[in-house]
């Protein structure tokens, strides 16, 4: 039944976003190219164009924001969650299936903002990749910093789903200005993980020195390894809310 | 065990109560009108059923089971509001329904729609109310379920609709399953119902078998129910 | 698309009226086989347990019966028929004779406006 959830959710956000990160990336090749190959006098073309892919990234991100918060406020609590919620699956199952969405979709945001950086770098004339000529122990070791960077990513885009889920789920249960509502909660939920955070790095974590500048291997694998764990326990306690009030206080109208 | 029990079943919004002590019980093979006006309990008393929203008091058992992931499995919900994916085909939700529930019957749901002359290709964005509304009915009524839970599937269409609404509710018999058809048009659903639920301010004021209405009244259900609810 | 049911009656025993008026009129022949349940429910617009009630009467009053595996006939029994014949005529003897003698003819001229009226048939 996930599965079934999930390819139904991963479609329709690719029905927007699929589309929209491509022409992104065509239009990343187009100003790439209009910036290597302009004549004297086209100068305004290449402003244009790069306006153009500025604010078109600046969009995307907006609509991606948008559409991911949709499916979990209009799809489940609103008049189609009617439709949702009569489906043999468990409140965890759609939870977890927009949850999964929402990273994944993250993850492809992010990919795509590079992969548009390699197409602009490549045409700015960088073509010579570092990376090619590094060691193997030197590849080994880049990718693991990438899959942790992968890891990271999607647990804190977890995180963040699951902390607007649960705005939105507070906000649900009242039965006027709802909107509002999700927004106070998110930024109180923030300003208490913020607060968190400041306590627990005073109490003495076994973390060094802050300040020294020390990013061996070693260390910077400890930090993601640590930001991932931070992120996994905000989510599940994110989940376990949002459960909850599903469960109990659910009230479509 | 009857197909569906509720036992002193409370709920409230706020200070108001949507719903006061329901005790029922429906049979298999039964087709049930929940009757009463506007505002009465009716929607309340079914969302309770799918699990769409949780008691105060009392308990809801269908089959045995607290309405959850195990009840959704054999109850068809055809809400009063059209719910489903704008951006959806008909065809695509012929098989999305396909997909989440074992008990669809995808030939069925074809057949219907033809019948129907829907376009296969069109999405729901594009289809009048009306069309929507057949779309959801036809999807309702292609499951094999063992509860129906109709929610006013008959105000405001047209009387070839209607026809066509009641003549499937009938075809689709079976004495595995039950129907209940909430709605406050009586008339409509008169002849095809065999057991009356009528409910009023969240209480139910009557549960008899329509024969026996008719029998004991010498009158339709409709002049009854008009009769006991004058405004 | 339904039947035109009275509404302070039973639905079942109106259906009960109607079917017995088609074998009446012949319109299921003797020993021939009826509708099925779910037919009959589509045809009338009601609900096959109403149906299924009034089928399950007219067997206790011996004018259709069940074969097991094929279904519900028409009795085959010539007598029941024409007690069926002798029923409705006398019902619609009396409804006749109310209505006349209600517009204030006696026996004689009721007897006589029939015969007049049967020379003609």
């Amino acid at each position: 039944m996930l599965r079934k959830l999930l390819k139904y959710e991963f479609a329709s956000v690719g029905r927007v976003l699929i589309p929209l990160y491509g022409a992104l990336i065509v239009l990343s090749v187009i100003t790439g190219a209009q910036l290597k190959f302009s004549k004297m006098n086209e100068g305004f073309l290449d402003v244009i164009f790069v306006l153009l892919l500025v604010s078109g990234s600046v969009a995307a991100l907006v609509i991606t924001a948008m559409i991911l918060i949709r499916r979990f406020s209009s799809n489940l609590l609103g008049d189609e969650g009617y439709y949702t919620l009569s489906i043999p699956a468990s409140i965890n199952q759609h939870i977890l299936s927009k949850t999964i969405t929402a990273s994944g979709w993250a993850l492809i945001g992010i990919i795509t903002a590079i992969l548009i950086g390699i197409i602009l770098g490549s045409f700015a004339g960088g073509t010579d990749f570092a990376p090619l000529n590094a060691t193997k122990k030197e590849k080994g070791m880049l990718t693991i910093v990438i899959l942790e960077m992968v890891f990271i990513v999607l647990t804190w885009a977890s995180w963040l789903a699951l902390k607007i889920y649960t705005s939105i789920s507070i906000g649900h249960i009242s039965q006027k200005l709802q909107g509002l509502i999700a927004v106070g909660v998110f930024l109180l939920l923030s300003g208490v993980e913020s607060f968190i955070g400041t306590v627990l790095i005073r109490a003495s974590l076994p973390v060094r020195n802050i300040t020294a500048v020390d990013y061996s291997f070693a260390a910077l694998t400890g930090d993601l390894f640590l930001s991932i764990v931070i992120g996994l326990i905000y989510s599940a306690i994110y989940f376990f809310i949002t459960n909850l009030i599903l469960r109990k206080k659910l009230n479509l109208r | 065990m009857a197909l569906v029990e509720t036992k002193n079943i409370t709920k409230s919004f706020g200070s108001n109560f949507a719903l006061k002590d329901i005790n029922l019980s429906i049979e298999s093979g039964q087709i049930v009108g929940l009757l009463g006006p506007n505002g009465s309990g009716k929607t309340t008393l079914i969302k309770l059923m799918m699990g769409l929203l949780q008691p105060d008091m009392g308990s809801i058992r269908i089959e045995g089971n607290e309405p959850g992931v195990e009840t959704k499995k054999i109850s068809a919900y055809l809400p009063d509001r059209i719910v489903l994916p704008s951006y959806m085909t008909t065809e695509q939700l012929i098989r999305m329904n396909a997909d989440f529930f074992d008990d669809f019957n995808e030939s069925k749901a074809v057949e219907m729609a033809k019948s129907l002359n829907l376009d296969f290709g069109q999405t729901m964005q594009k289809m009048s109310k009306g069309t929507k509304e057949k779309l959801q009915l036809i999807l309702t009524m292609s499951r094999e379920a063992k509860l129906y839970l109709l929610d006013e599937p008959i105000g405001g269409v047209d009387p070839a609709t209607r026809d066509y609404i009641l003549r499937t509710i009938i075809t689709n018999y079976s004495e595995d399953a039950a129907v209940i058809i909430s709605t406050h048009l009586i008339q409509d659903v008169e002849s095809i119902i065999d057991d009356v639920i009528f409910i009023n301010r969240g209480e139910t004021v009557l549960h008899k078998s329509a024969e026996e209405i008719r029998e004991e009244n010498n009158k339709s259900v409709d002049e009854l129910f008009r009769e006991v609810f004058k405004c | 698309m339904e039947w035109n049911f009275e509404p302070g009656i039973p639905i079942y025993s109106q259906i009960i009226d109607e079917l017995t008026m088609r074998i009446a009129r012949g319109e299921y022949a003797l020993g021939e086989k009826l509708p099925s349940v779910r037919e009959l429910a589509l045809e009338a617009g009601v609900n096959p347990n109403t149906v299924q009630k009034a089928l399950s009467e007219m067997e206790r009053s011996g004018l259709v019966y069940t074969e097991r595996t094929s279904g519900r006939f028409v009795s085959r029994e010539k007598k029941i028929m024409e007690k069926l014949r002798s029923n409705l005529a006398e019902k619609y003897i009396e409804e006749f004779l109310e209505k006349l003698t209600g517009i204030g003819m006696d026996k004689k001229e009721i007897k006589e406006a029939v015969m007049e009226r049967l020379k003609e048939v």
